[in-house]
């Protein structure tokens, strides 16, 4: 390796130096594409005196739409979580053959059109002709159809499961990167201790992609907050609203021209998107400092 | 004797939990698929089946010469690729100052950059629209490339700063020692060592740009450039949707990017490497 | 890896630039890219004074793109620029555009919406096309009167229809039945006598765009007292609670399909086909889907609680931005659309002028009760912005009652105090 001959005076210097042109552009573009468009958004919320909020929080089914929201997101990430790692862990393994393969295969939910998947999945899960009803009546797990787009009580879970079944592979293809640049003395040295399969997960694999399971709790939740082409295909949001979360809401308020809910609404949004960020900032700070 | 068996049942596991998963992702694709092969009064059949009474190619033959998929697919692909060539080459340069550079400004601005992805796109949209139309860009390729920056920038610059902030500054001051410009040292050596990580973000700023339907419906005015998920509503009619013509679209426009993936996804698993872990 | 570059003696300094160059190159040839693009886009948008530019939906596009070159003809000096949006898109697109200011000189749009669009100024008067050649009375009753605001026309409308009652005679004839509901008892009786086994008497679109039950819902309380005054509906609770109970309660005690909720216009349409579904309001397109596919169709007036029901008509028009730099040749081109030639070509349902109707596609028998129920028993549909930001809130409403969770009276209550 090299031996460090540069005095370090030099490299603080070049360290605390304000590198202005490097972060000119992605700082133009979020002050364009973002801020000014938060500010206008505050302005118009502010303006009209807040009736836009009032608007909002006087919806007949807003504190449904809240508590849809908050399930939906916890059920989409966690479900999404745990079935992308089940797919790294599994491609991980010495043992198979054709990892790539059913890696390439598994992250086709990803791909296809979200108008695509969503439809296939309203088919499959009809209660009347959808292929799930079908094969469980057959394989005798279920007496009569499961009404699982029209029984408000199985309606946010039944949607939640097409979230998941689209953004899984994200967390797959995050989880089975970052699992590789694990040093594989890591396991031999574990294993030779004696530890199980249980006790690595625990204790070499977690720790060691903490920042990836960040990145993918963030993205996942701000995907979960902006979803609305999935329920809105498959559900309309309903029945009787059982459906509709906040960026269903959004959409209506949008369709209808009702420029002072929609600003209102977003603003809503902005704040608990903003809120995940911070904590997702502040969780990962450590992480970088230990880095850097 | 017990540890093969041992063995066994951990590989039947394993086994088992692929098949799993496979059935999982890979069962509303066959319906996908085999209703493109569908007819009609196939598809709606009371009771459902999986498989095409009778097979047809007619829903290809609708999208392969009446419609504009092909010309879509080809606006999806070039939008794509330059929104995650810009996307990388805007937040390669942040994430690379961010994590190099200890200037007070460092994480507040960071912050900053992280909160744009957070805002819904509905508000962004006249803004965006205004903007393309000033710069004279609307009904371009380039045009909706601008716009779809907006969702790719802020997580991309996080992605990249992590990837970065991995690899010891040594390294690149190892190079300058010998004589090179900062600038050969970060594309000598630090590059190469992100390039993977790299790949796998402008691959998620490409499935970003790919699947984003608001901003390239009301940018794009003519088949000029339309993208994919806009041309997809060209088959629903005002009062019926043409599902065959649809699954067969989405197959067409699947396919190219699965291949795209499978071959690239070598580099993606030594990818995303860098950023996400420690040493 | 590293190893590489500290290695090397100084001579490697030279063999270093090419990349950065590389680097270099690859951004001032994007720079100029983009900078070209937008000098062609800034060259090429000179327009001639007389290009008019018309936005048309998927569907219309091809019977559009056959119309143009005889307009041209008529009108040498005029250029058309046919520009093709999608039928989703419609709304967005033209909201963003009359926002921006950036518009095109024809809009083909949702009559629904015209309103909206007017109330903010951004649509020039067009009344003064009405007159010779286009007289009013020539158009649908109370048509042209629900796009005049402030004594000013806004949009000439092309298509304009409403829903009647579709029934599977087949199906009729088996439980015994000779003749289509004429009154609300008739049509549950008839429903409930339809459904067994497979088969229900009704459905609902539940499904999909909420505007499309509410529809059926204001139909139906209009036929019993509820009235549209300037666009704005004003419901009673009694009119309400009966719509309500129609509806919700039909889903409710089985008699309309229970999956109702996954149903939109389109599964209805396709259980009907299938014979599944024995009766429903339904759009004329349902009917020529029928005929086509040689299933048994009939059709029939709306029944109303003691006779036939008044149905809303919705439909499609012309709107002339205010913004537009062509005032004069698009008025031109949309006097020339609603001519009844032009119109009877360009409409699938039904078209706005009365004399267009006589195009035999109009006049086939299935579309009898049609164009009586459009005649006679119609208005046209409540265009009140106000309105339309509540109809999610009543159709989530109607929806409980068929779950079962509120009665009809409470809904009824409800809804009149979001909306009364």
């Amino acid at each position: 390796m090299t031996t460090l001959t540069a005095p370090p005076p030099v490299r603080d210097r070049q360290r605390r130096a304000r590198p202005v042109v490097l972060i000119l552009p992605a700082a133009i573009l979020t002050a364009i594409l973002m801020v000014i468009p938060i500010v206008a958004t505050i302005v118009r919320v502010v303006a009209s005196g807040g009736t836009g909020l009032t608007e909002l929080f006087s919806l007949p089914n807003v504190g449904r739409v809240f508590l849809n929201t908050a399930g939906w997101t916890a059920g989409s990430v966690v479900g999404a979580i745990v079935i992308g790692y089940a797919g790294a862990l599994v491609l991980q393994s010495a043992r198979l053959r054709f990892a790539g393969l059913w890696r390439g295969l598994l992250m086709i939910p990803w791909i296809i059109p979200g108008v695509v998947g969503a439809t296939v999945w309203r088919w499959t899960l009809s209660t009347d002709y959808g292929i799930l009803n079908q094969a469980l009546l057959d394989l005798g797990l279920i007496g009569e159809p499961v009404r699982w787009l029209s029984n408000p009580d199985v309606v946010l879970w039944a949607v939640a499961l097409i979230q998941i079944w689209v953004t899984a592979p994200f967390v797959m293809l995050m989880v089975s990167a970052a699992l590789t640049s694990i040093p594989a003395e890591r396991f031999e040295a574990a294993r030779l201790d004696g530890a199980g399969g249980l006790a690595i997960l625990r204790h070499i694999i977690l720790p060691a992609i903490r920042t990836t399971t960040g990145i993918c709790v963030l993205t996942l939740a701000i995907w979960a907050l902006n979803s609305f082409t999935i329920i809105w295909v498959a559900t309309s949001g309903g029945p009787a609203g059982a459906s509709t979360i906040l960026p269903v809401l959004l959409y209506q308020a949008f369709q209808n021209g009702d420029q002072v809910l929609v600003s209102s609404v977003a603003l809503v949004q902005v704040i608990i998107g903003g809120v995940l960020a911070v904590l997702f900032a502040r969780t990962m700070r450590t992480d970088l400092e230990e880095q850097t | 004797m017990r540890r093969s068996l041992g063995r066994a049942s951990a590989g039947a596991g394993l086994w088992g939990t692929l098949a799993v998963l496979l059935v999982w992702s890979l069962a509303p694709i066959a319906v996908m698929i085999f209703t493109s092969f569908k007819k009609r009064a196939d598809i709606f059949a009371v009771p459902v089946r999986l498989l095409p009474e009778s097979w047809t190619l007619d829903n290809y033959r609708t999208v392969f010469t009446s419609s504009s998929m092909p010309h879509a697919l080809l606006n999806s692909v070039i939008i794509g690729l330059l929104v995650a060539i810009a996307t990388l080459v805007f937040c390669f340069s942040a994430g690379y100052a961010l994590a190099r550079f200890r200037f007070r400004a460092a994480r507040p601005l960071a912050l900053f950059i992280l909160l744009g992805q957070v805002v819904p796109l509905t508000v962004l949209l006249l803004p965006v629209y205004q903007i393309v139309v000033s710069l004279k860009l609307s009904d371009t390729t380039i045009g909706v490339a601008f716009a779809h920056l907006a969702i790719t920038v802020p997580l991309v610059t996080w992605m990249v700063r992590n990837q970065i902030a991995a690899i010891p500054y040594d390294l690149e001051e190892a190079a300058q020692i010998d004589g090179g410009s900062r600038f050969d040292a970060v594309s000598y050596i630090t590059l190469p060592v992100c390039a993977p990580g790299l790949a796998a973000a402008g691959m998620f700023a490409f499935l970003q740009s790919w699947h984003e339907f608001l901003f390239a419906s009301v940018l794009a005015t003519s088949t000029a450039s339309r993208t994919a998920p806009v041309a997809l509503t060209q088959f629903a009619s005002e009062f019926d949707v043409d599902w065959g013509a649809t699954m067969a679209a989405s197959v067409v426009l699947t396919v190219p990017i699965v291949i795209l993936f499978v071959v690239m996804q070598r580099y993606f698993v030594a990818g995303l490497t860098g950023g996400a872990v420690k040493g | 890896m590293a190893e590489q570059g500290s290695t090397r003696p100084n001579g490697a300094k030279m063999a270093m630039r090419p990349r950065t160059q590389v680097f270099l190159g690859v951004v001032v040839a994007a720079v100029l890219a983009i900078a070209g693009t937008v000098v062609y886009n800034v060259a090429g948008s000179q327009e001639s004074d007389n290009t008019v530019t018309w936005w048309v939906p998927d569907w219309d596009y091809s019977k559009a793109a056959g119309l143009v070159p005889q307009f041209e003809q008529q009108h040498p000096g005029i250029v058309v620029n046919l520009v093709q949006t999608t039928g989703d898109t419609v709304a967005n697109r033209t909201a963003v555009a009359l926002d921006s200011g950036n518009v095109p000189d024809v809009i083909t749009e949702s009559l629904a919406r015209v309103r909206t669009y007017a109330t903010k100024g951004q649509l020039a008067a067009v009344g003064d096309l009405y007159g010779q050649d286009m007289p009013v009375a020539d158009f649908a009753p109370g048509l042209v009167d629900a796009l005049t605001f402030d004594g000013q026309t806004y949009a000439v409308p092309y298509r304009w229809a409403t829903n009647a009652l579709i029934y599977n005679p087949t199906l009729f004839a088996a439980a015994g039945i000779t003749e289509a509901p004429r009154t609300w008892a008739d049509f549950e009786r008839d429903a409930k006598l339809l459904t067994k086994g497979d088969v229900v008497g009704t459905a609902w679109p539940m499904k999909g765009d909420p505007s499309d039950l509410t529809l059926r819902f204001l139909d139906f309380a209009i036929s019993d007292g509820a009235k549209i005054a300037g666009g704005t509906p004003q419901l009673t609770a009694s009119s309400s609670e009966a719509a309500v109970d129609l509806i919700g309660g039909s889903v409710a005690q089985g008699w309309a399909s229970r999956s109702s909720f996954e149903l939109d216009n389109t599964g209805i349409r396709e259980l009907f086909l299938q014979g599944r579904v024995a009766m429903y309001p339904g759009g004329v397109f349902d009917v020529d889907a029928a005929v086509k596919q040689g299933a048994p169709v009939a059709t029939a007036l709306l029944p109303g609680p003691d006779g036939p029901g008044t149905a809303q008509g919705v439909g499609w028009g012309y709107l002339i931005p205010k913004a537009s730099a062509h005032q004069d040749a698009a008025r031109q081109l949309v006097s020339f659309l609603a001519r009844p030639e032009n119109m009877a070509a360009l409409t699938l349902t039904f078209p706005a002028r009365i004399s267009a109707s006589t195009d035999p596609k109009f006049t086939t028998p299935q579309r009898q009760p049609y164009a009586v129920q459009l005649a006679q028993h119609s208005v046209p549909a409540p265009n009140d912005p106000r309105w339309t930001s509540r109809v999610q809130a009543v159709h989530d409403k109607i929806q409980e009652v068929a779950l079962g969770r509120t009665t009809p009276a409470d809904a009824a209550a409800q809804i009149q105090a979001l909306a009364g």
